[in-house]
């Protein structure tokens, strides 16, 4: 059995007379979080469209192993309904994939809204009801959760808890596609990401092995003195520096990578906003 | 289609049209017209029984209709539901559903109102059921092409016009006119309620009026499936 949920295979698609995406290829392991990162217009929402099957392609092929009813999707426009309570709207949610509604009380409570079930979702604040539209993709437990800029504009607390609750559900065997330009969030949850650049994947991997990839060619070495030395990262130069400064003390010796904006900057020459 | 998804549907769009005021609006005010008329002597029963049918119809079934599905688009909702793996006719046949239910419950209660006689209740209710089963499929075309609920009524109102059209036909003498109206579904109902009234109901003077709604039924249905390729539930 495939250990792949998601391939796709030189995935385009053409509006108009604009190529939004361009042959893209790549696959999502079972249980990972798959980042896709990329500015905005870069083509990350209409991936999301195709795979969901919202969108034809204009050529190429992508195959999703998962029943529509084990899929979970949150996008910029998923809605509850306003006039309705917090827990009434995810009890409609669980009657609607068949789960048991003592899985409500639970979800409420990992998204830290039990307190507020009586709250009508009209009456949320955005993070609130961001949480709460989580808590209706996540209800049945899917297989496979497509999440569309889930934090984007949200505060740095909620956007935390929302990171916690992504990583238990990958823990418990869902596996992620995550879009998003945020960076940090990228590198704290992506066990992969794809930089995908004007409808290109333009780099793919995990974030550590991009780094070390391209991590510069010297080391930064601070001295107890706080003076800071940098040298090429080979045998001879490192000895060589060592042999002249053999009185100081090293406090510390780093290898300098770049964070996931930096690399992303180098390969594209723009910025992840 | 799966029961299970249409019946959390209709629970949850019962619940959610009653507290909506904005829309519940189209549900009571026939209801209204029938309290205030049957406090007018002047006024025959029958009449006042099939003018306030007419309201409901037109209203209910049309009006009501779009503006729900409208709504579920305007709020996002019906994109959400249909990316949880709902398809989109369990969502159309629960919001018929739901205006079917306060159609039949306006039709029952507006007979009562109206007073008229015990013997009849169950051929009148058939042909206004009959009616609004064709009418509520406009109602579903208005939902499909509205992008919010402010289009959906304005959509709406020449068909709501159109329906009641049998009521003003009375006031304007043009030959035209009258020969549009008597093709409506609304007039055929008009006129086979004036036979069970007067208990003249037989086959040859009920049977053109009764193909007329067919018509309707089967007309509407097809400019649905249409509209429906032409647009989708959420275009």
């Amino acid at each position: 059995m495939s250990e792949n949920i998601i391939s796709t295979d030189k995935l385009s698609i053409i509006f108009g007379e604009k190529k939004i995406l361009k042959d893209i290829t790549f696959q999502v392991k079972k249980k990972e979080i798959f980042g896709f990162l990329g500015p905005s217009g870069a083509g990350k929402t209409t991936t999301i469209k195709i795979l969901t099957k919202q969108l034809n392609p204009s050529s190429g092929s992508s195959e999703v192993n998962a029943l529509k009813d084990e899929i979970g999707i949150l996008s910029d426009n998923s809605g509850a309904y306003e006039r309705l309570t917090v827990y009434r709207n995810l009890c409609f949610f669980a009657e609607l994939s068949r789960t048991d509604k003592k899985k409500v009380e639970e979800i409420l409570k990992k998204v830290k809204l039990w307190e507020d079930k009586d709250k009508k979702v009209k009456d949320l604040s955005k993070g609130m009801k961001q949480r709460l539209l989580l808590a209706c993709a996540v209800i049945h437990s899917p297989k496979l959760l497509f999440l569309d800029e889930p934090t984007a504009a949200l505060d740095p607390a909620t956007t935390e808890e929302i990171h916690k609750l992504l990583l238990d559900l990958r823990d418990n065997g869902t596996t992620i596609f995550l879009t998003t330009h945020n960076m940090e969030e990228a590198d704290e949850l992506c066990d992969r990401v794809a930089f995908l650049n004007k409808g290109e994947i333009v780099e793919l991997g995990c974030p550590s092995d991009l780094k070390l990839k391209y991590a510069k060619d010297t080391v930064a070495i601070l001295f107890e003195d706080e003076m800071e030395i940098t040298v090429k990262k080979d045998m001879n130069s490192l000895m060589e520096i060592l042999k002249d400064n053999s009185g100081n003390t090293i406090k510390s010796i780093h290898s300098q990578e770049p964070n996931l904006a930096e690399i992303f900057l180098s390969l594209t020459g723009r910025e992840l906003k | 289609m799966r029961f299970y998804k249409i019946k959390a549907l209709f629970k949850l769009g019962l619940e959610d049209l009653l507290k909506n005021m904005n829309v519940f609006i189209y549900i009571i005010l026939p209801l209204g017209f029938a309290l205030l008329y049957s406090r007018m002597d002047a006024m025959p029963k029958g009449y006042i029984f099939s003018l306030c049918i007419l309201l409901n119809l037109s209203m209910v079934p049309v009006a009501l209709m779009g503006t729900i599905i409208a709504e579920e688009k305007e709020k996002n909702t019906l994109r959400t539901l249909i990316l949880n793996d709902v398809k989109a006719t369990e969502i159309l046949l629960s919001k018929a559903l739901i205006c079917m239910l306060f159609v039949l419950i306006n039709n029952i209660l507006i007979y009562f109102i109206t007073s008229l006689p015990i013997n009849t209740f169950v051929l009148y209710q058939l042909v206004a059921f009959f009616v609004s089963c064709a009418v509520i499929f406009l109602g579903a075309v208005v939902g499909l092409f509205s992008k919010n609920q402010m289009s959906a009524g304005l959509l709406s109102m020449p068909f709501m016009l159109l329906l009641m059209a049998p009521l003003f036909v009375l006031m304007v003498e043009n030959k035209v006119i009258e020969n549009i109206v008597s093709v409506l579904p609304t007039d055929a109902m008009m006129e086979i309620f004036s036979h069970i009234s007067d208990s003249s109901m037989n086959f040859s003077n009920v049977g053109i009026p009764f193909l007329i709604i067919t018509i309707w039924f089967v007309g509407s249905i097809v400019l649905f499936n249409i509209a429906y390729k032409k647009v989708g539930v959420d275009n």
